[in-house]
């Protein structure tokens, strides 16, 4: 798999079932995920509410090695006059313990550093 | 004969906002749950905003009823102490689902997602001593025809007077939300799919309700048009006066709320645009009032936004106006980015009653606008205060009902006592 881009489930807190969208990029250094945030069309949590369980699903799912992992959150334009809701790019940066990630922290990027990173 | 358990419901206390006028609302949550409570289950309902209790009255098992995040550390306390003496406590409601782990800590049960067809199965595994510590029904909401009428003959119903005048009766026409607004929710709560009632069902609860007043809580009745028509055309016979969140602005949808009775909407206003003035425009032209919901602090608000906020909300001639800052709840984007940008000031439950700034605005300090939110209420109430808006909405409603014939005076026997005067 060098590529992947579609809808990912995934169980949110609670168990609630969750969708995101979702684009893998291998590089030859770091597999790029991009988690967008589907907002209406996301029937349970947040990515951000769940990021490092998420990131923890993907790797399983994907079979990604975790040390090679940077995960990015997207949450896309929605046309609101709320500056909220524009267009953001987040690196989530997790800590791996050999089991699951945790203690998320969030650093905002731009689209052009993101398209930076996934050019081929 | 089946042995009875004792159920105390408890609606935990919390701080009112000092700036608006306080009015209890018979609580609709627990009257909700109880509705769905197996027949051997004898309940007696608490609010605690208005009624004291012991701790040394005899129950088999409590319930702790939350609604607001303010509640929930003293919901805690309570259920603390029950424990302490050995009886078991569940807690449901929306801010305890916001709240739940936390809440797991001090629970025997957290209960998530809706009552209807659950109950009896909670009851069943608290008979058998086998109560589990997290019933999850997220996921899975009860059909939407299987939601029967509120429970309200659990209140003291003489507690929702103020000064003789009863108290608007909660009911609810629909679930959940197909929007998803930034400072919300409901999309976790109530899932995202707008889920009517059938109307035949909506219309029985709205009769039941012994009130010619009602505060119908839907999260917003704008959701399908032909429904929300439908909804209003079998409520004009009811002769009922009631307020609700957002309705849609169409003439045609105005013209049958107004004939079903509505009295006034809350109508979010976030901008000085055209817009926002046309739909309070709309509204007016049809007497229907509106109480805007102005929320304080976004991103784009800095001193001299807020000031020409308030001064187009006069402008404007809003019947009401209700400010709030900005307050990160759990489960809704406006948390989400606050901690992404490690914005949030506080994590005290106890100070997220909208009123107390507890994150870093974009463009000014919190200081600032905590200064802002007394600034807008104190302006916007200067010529008129709240009271006087008040008995203004109040009057509109008695001239209608005196023209219907609907009108009941106001008791006597309960002119005197407003609500703290109960505690
Ligand atoms: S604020 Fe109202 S309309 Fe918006 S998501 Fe919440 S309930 Fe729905």
């Amino acid at each position: 798999m060098k590529y992947v881009d579609q809808i990912h489930d995934y169980k949110g807190q609670w168990d609630v079932p969750s969708r995101c969208g979702l684009k893998i990029v291998r590089k030859h250094d770091r597999d790029i995920v991009i988690a967008t945030e589907l907002f209406e069309e996301n029937p349970g949590t947040s990515i951000t509410n769940v990021s490092a369980q998420l990131a923890a699903d993907i790797v399983h799912t994907y079979g990604l090695d975790p040390g090679r992992l940077l995960f990015i959150e997207h949450c896309s334009d929605r046309g609101s006059r709320l500056e909220h809701f524009r267009e953001s790019f987040d690196i989530v940066h997790l800590k791996w313990d050999g089991t699951r990630f945790g203690d998320p922290d969030w650093e905002s990027i731009s689209r052009e550093r993101v398209d930076e990173m996934i050019r081929d | 004969m089946e042995k009875t358990v004792t159920f105390r419901l408890i609606y935990p206390r919390w701080d009112k906002l000092p700036e608006q006028t306080t009015f209890n609302l018979p609580p609709h949550g627990p009257a909700v749950m109880a509705a769905t409570l197996p027949d051997y289950v004898d309940v007696e309902f608490i609010d605690e905003n208005l009624q004291a209790f012991s701790y040394d009255d005899p129950v088999d098992f409590v319930g702790i009823s939350m609604m607001l995040t303010t509640q929930v550390k003293r919901g805690w306390t309570i259920a603390d102490e029950y424990r302490r003496r050995g009886v078991k406590t569940m807690f449901g409601g929306i801010s305890a689902m916001l709240h739940a782990e936390e809440t797991a800590d001090h629970a025997d049960s957290v209960f998530l997602g809706e009552a209807e067809g659950r109950m009896e199965e909670v009851f069943n595994d608290f008979r058998n001593n086998n109560l589990k510590k997290v019933y999850n029904y997220l996921a899975a909401p009860p059909p939407i025809e299987i939601v029967g009428p509120a429970r309200r003959s659990i209140y003291n119903r003489d507690l929702y007077y103020y000064r003789g005048v009863q108290m608007l009766d909660l009911v609810h026409a629909s679930r959940g939300c197909r929007f998803n607004c930034y400072p919300c929710a409901v999309a976790y709560l109530g899932g995202r799919k707008f889920r009517p009632r059938p109307i035949d069902k909506a219309i029985e609860e709205m009769a039941l309700a012994d009130n010619n007043r009602l505060f119908v809580v839907d999260n917003s009745l704008a959701q399908d048009t032909r429904w929300e028509m439908d909804l209003f055309r079998e409520m004009i016979p009811l002769k009922k006066n009631w307020c609700s969140h957002t309705i849609e602005d169409k003439p045609e949808v105005l013209d049958l709320a107004r004939q079903a009775g509505a009295w006034y909407v809350y109508q979010a206003v976030f901008d000085t645009s055209d817009f926002i003035k046309e739909r309070i425009r709309r509204y007016h032209d049809h007497d229907i009032a509106v109480e805007g919901t102005i929320l304080l602090g976004m991103d784009n608000h800095d001193e001299d936004y807020i000031k020409r906020l308030v001064d187009f909300l006069l402008e404007i001639d809003l019947d009401l106006a209700e400010f709030t800052v900005l307050t990160p709840f759990p489960h809704t984007k406006a948390y989400d980015d606050m901690r992404k940008q490690k914005r949030i000031l506080s994590h005290d439950w106890n100070d997220y009653n909208a009123g107390k700034v507890v994150f870093r605005p974009k463009l000014m300090s919190p200081e600032l606008l905590q200064e802002l939110y007394y600034f807008a209420w104190e302006r916007f109430y200067q010529d008129e205060p709240q009271q006087y808006k008040m008995f203004k909405l109040l009057k509109k409603v008695i001239e209608r009902e005196m023209a219907s014939g609907t009108y009941k005076p106001r008791r006597r026997d309960l002119m005197r006592r407003a609500f703290a005067d109960t505690l």
